[in-house]
């Protein structure tokens, strides 16, 4: 019964070993020299401010998420867009639903913009 | 007859049109509040314009329904019978009658909610995706609409930090179901191959349902179980429901399991009514436990809108009871418990709502200690809500637990059904206290109501309520009739008629 899942066993067997001896490997065989700008958060070269963990504007978030949203959602054209000229036969029914697609998102746009989430102060 | 070809684009369109209309009238008063979202008078205009664009959707099911819409050769995607077009019509009642409890209850709490009324109309649009669903991808998406929406709403109440608690708890429970509900679908359709329910009823026609499936069909019943909030699944139920503005409680507890039994009942009923030896232990075994455990934890509730809570969780395992037999009496008894359910579930919740004290986590008994002499009206509205939950004869909720009787009875099981009436007993200990404090108990020097009046949107919904639990509870030949036909267009074995009723 469980006679297809071997490939997947010996896979996820493969795996995980590779995975156990490239890390091995390179933990024996590497050396160390620890400095404080090795173990701080940042190896950029610019130094250490302070904590990570302080509060942010709430506003940032709200940008994040809109930006999310849209970026998201718009993305979902260029399928429709390469996948047009395939499906000729049906491409006025293409045409009204992605039409019917960005009258909802536009409802979105001017809601949020109406509700001043653009606007930073 | 007006069969529809769900194959055709204008054919779903045709078929959707109720959930098209109901996101529709969710964008329009969207736009409503991108202009006005200033005063209160703007979140009652919302809310106006939200409850009139109820009336295309429930015309255009209207005229779906009487025009007997069937599929036109396989069903696709969206079911269309008269299972589903009773579940469209009981998830707009509940959506109705939650806007209209809601004037009262935002402007009294002080709650500039324009949105409030969008997002309760995607949440009714999710449900209705939902309930209607032939496709477990359809019903994944509108479990997801309704989650999204009543999330939100459960933590409309900014000010509160128990409305943010509620809002937290039933995010992370609620995400928690919903990957068990999307690995289930996975593992369904990995034994199957199919996701539409009925392609997967057709698959594992006759046979026996693969291991792969069963797994499949367990973690659905989980996730739906975290939904409905089934024992031991239950244990967000109560904080939600206590923290969350109360009509959303209401509407947790009438819209959101509503649309979680009917979608489990076509998952059961439709894709797997062979393995039903599988499933029906595990349904009993969670039947039992929600009723045993969400009774007598009520026993020990002060607050009533906990014990409410506590008591919906008892309503689940009588659902779960109804749903077991896997016949067309257990289909047709749960759209009954479901209508008598969420009629004074909704009648409750709103009288509760006007009970509060600015924030009404505190109504206990001591609260409506003497209504009777103060407000003689709502003390018999409050005793009809608690007589019909507990099932007594001659209110709609006897006729609902007596269809469940009559169903598992049917299918004999009767240690099931006996542990139903001894549960109910006991659920007398918690409903009873409370019509005892609003009839003998005399009244305290506050006036429960604090001299507000009843607003007259929420007087009318939970008059209307009252009159159908009465007219129901003691007429209810019809409307037993009717949901038996109704359950008739989803399960064609089993009995086709109630003990002692029927034709």
């Amino acid at each position: 019964m469980l006679q297809p899942y071997v490939p997947l066993l010996i896979l996820i067997v493969f795996v995980v070993a590779n995975a156990a001896l490239i890390l091995g490997v390179s933990h024996l065989f590497s050396t160390y020299r620890r400095t404080p700008t090795k173990v701080a958060a940042y190896e950029s070269g610019i130094p250490v401010l302070g904590d990570a963990r302080e509060r942010f504007s709430i506003k940032f978030y709200l940008v994040a998420m809109l930006f999310i949203i849209f970026d998201i959602e718009t993305v979902f054209m260029i399928p429709w867009a390469v996948a047009f000229r395939q499906l000729s036969e049906i491409s006025g029914l293409l045409i009204v639903e992605m039409f019917v697609f960005i009258a909802v998102l536009g409802v979105g746009y001017v809601y949020i913009w109406k509700r001043g989430a653009f606007e930073w102060d | 007859m007006m069969p529809i070809d769900l194959q055709t684009p204008s054919g779903v369109t045709l078929a959707l049109l109720p959930e098209i209309l109901v996101c529709a009238g969710a964008m329009l008063v969207l736009m409503v509040n991108a202009w006005k979202h200033h005063t209160g008078a703007d979140s009652r205009l919302a809310g106006k314009v939200a409850l009139a664009s109820l009336i295309p959707a429930a015309a255009a099911l209207a005229w779906l329904w009487a025009g007997g819409a069937e599929p036109e050769g396989r069903p696709f995607m969206v079911a269309l019978d008269g299972f589903r077009f009773a579940s469209l019509a009981l998830i707009l009642i509940a959506t109705a009658a939650t806007i209209l409890l809601s004037f009262g209850y935002l402007e009294r709490e002080g709650l500039i909610a324009p949105e409030y009324y969008s997002l309760l109309l995607f949440a009714a649009s999710g449900m209705m995706f939902m309930a209607g669903a032939e496709d477990l991808m359809v019903l994944f998406l509108g479990l997801e609409v309704m989650s999204v929406s009543v999330y939100v709403l459960a933590g409309f109440n900014r000010g509160s930090i128990f409305s943010a608690e509620a809002a937290l708890k039933y995010f992370l429970v609620g995400a928690f179901a919903s990957a068990f509900l999307l690995y289930g679908i996975a593992l369904l359709w990995g034994a199957t191959g199919q996701t539409g329910l009925s392609g997967i009823g057709e698959r594992l026609a006759g046979g026996e349902l693969p291991l792969m499936g069963k797994l499949g069909l367990g973690l659905l019943l989980i996730g739906m179980g975290f939904k409905v909030a089934a024992v031991p699944f239950h244990m967000w139920a109560p904080d939600v429901y206590d923290g969350s503005p109360t009509p959303i409680a209401g509407f947790m507890a009438t819209g959101v399991k509503a649309a979680g039994f009917l979608a489990l009942v076509r998952i059961l009923y439709v894709a797997v009514p062979d393995a039903a030896s599988t499933w029906q232990p595990v349904v009993a075994a969670l039947a039992v436990a929600s009723m045993v455990v969400g009774n007598l934890v009520a026993l020990s509730q002060r607050s009533l809108k906990r014990m409410l809570a506590y008591s919906s969780i008892a309503h689940a395992g009588y659902l779960l009871t109804a749903l077991w037999p896997g016949t067309r009496l257990g289909a047709g008894a749960v759209v009954i418990y479901l209508a008598a359910y969420v009629l004074t579930t909704v009648a409750a919740f709103g009288i509760l709502g006007v009970l509060g004290k600015g924030g009404e986590r505190d109504v206990t008994l001591d609260s409506v200690a003497g209504l009777s002499k103060r407000h003689p009206w709502l003390a018999f509205a409050l005793t009809v809500c608690m007589l019909s939950l507990l099932g007594f004869p001659g209110t709609f909720g006897f006729v609902g637990k007596w269809a469940i009787l009559s169903g598992v009875v049917g299918a004999r099981h009767i240690l099931l059904a006996v542990i139903l009436v001894v549960t109910s007993l006991i659920s007398a200990g918690y409903y009873l206290p409370v019509i005892m404090a609003a009839y003998m108990r005399d009244a305290g020097a506050e006036d429960p109501l604090g001299g507000r009046r009843f607003d007259r949107a929420g007087v009318v919904t939970v008059a209307v309520a009252i009159t159908v639990i009465l007219v129901l509870g003691v007429l209810p030949g019809s409307v037993l009739n009717s949901a038996i036909e109704i359950a008739g267009t989803l399960v064609r074995t089993g009995g086709s008629s109630l003990v002692g009723i029927g034709r």
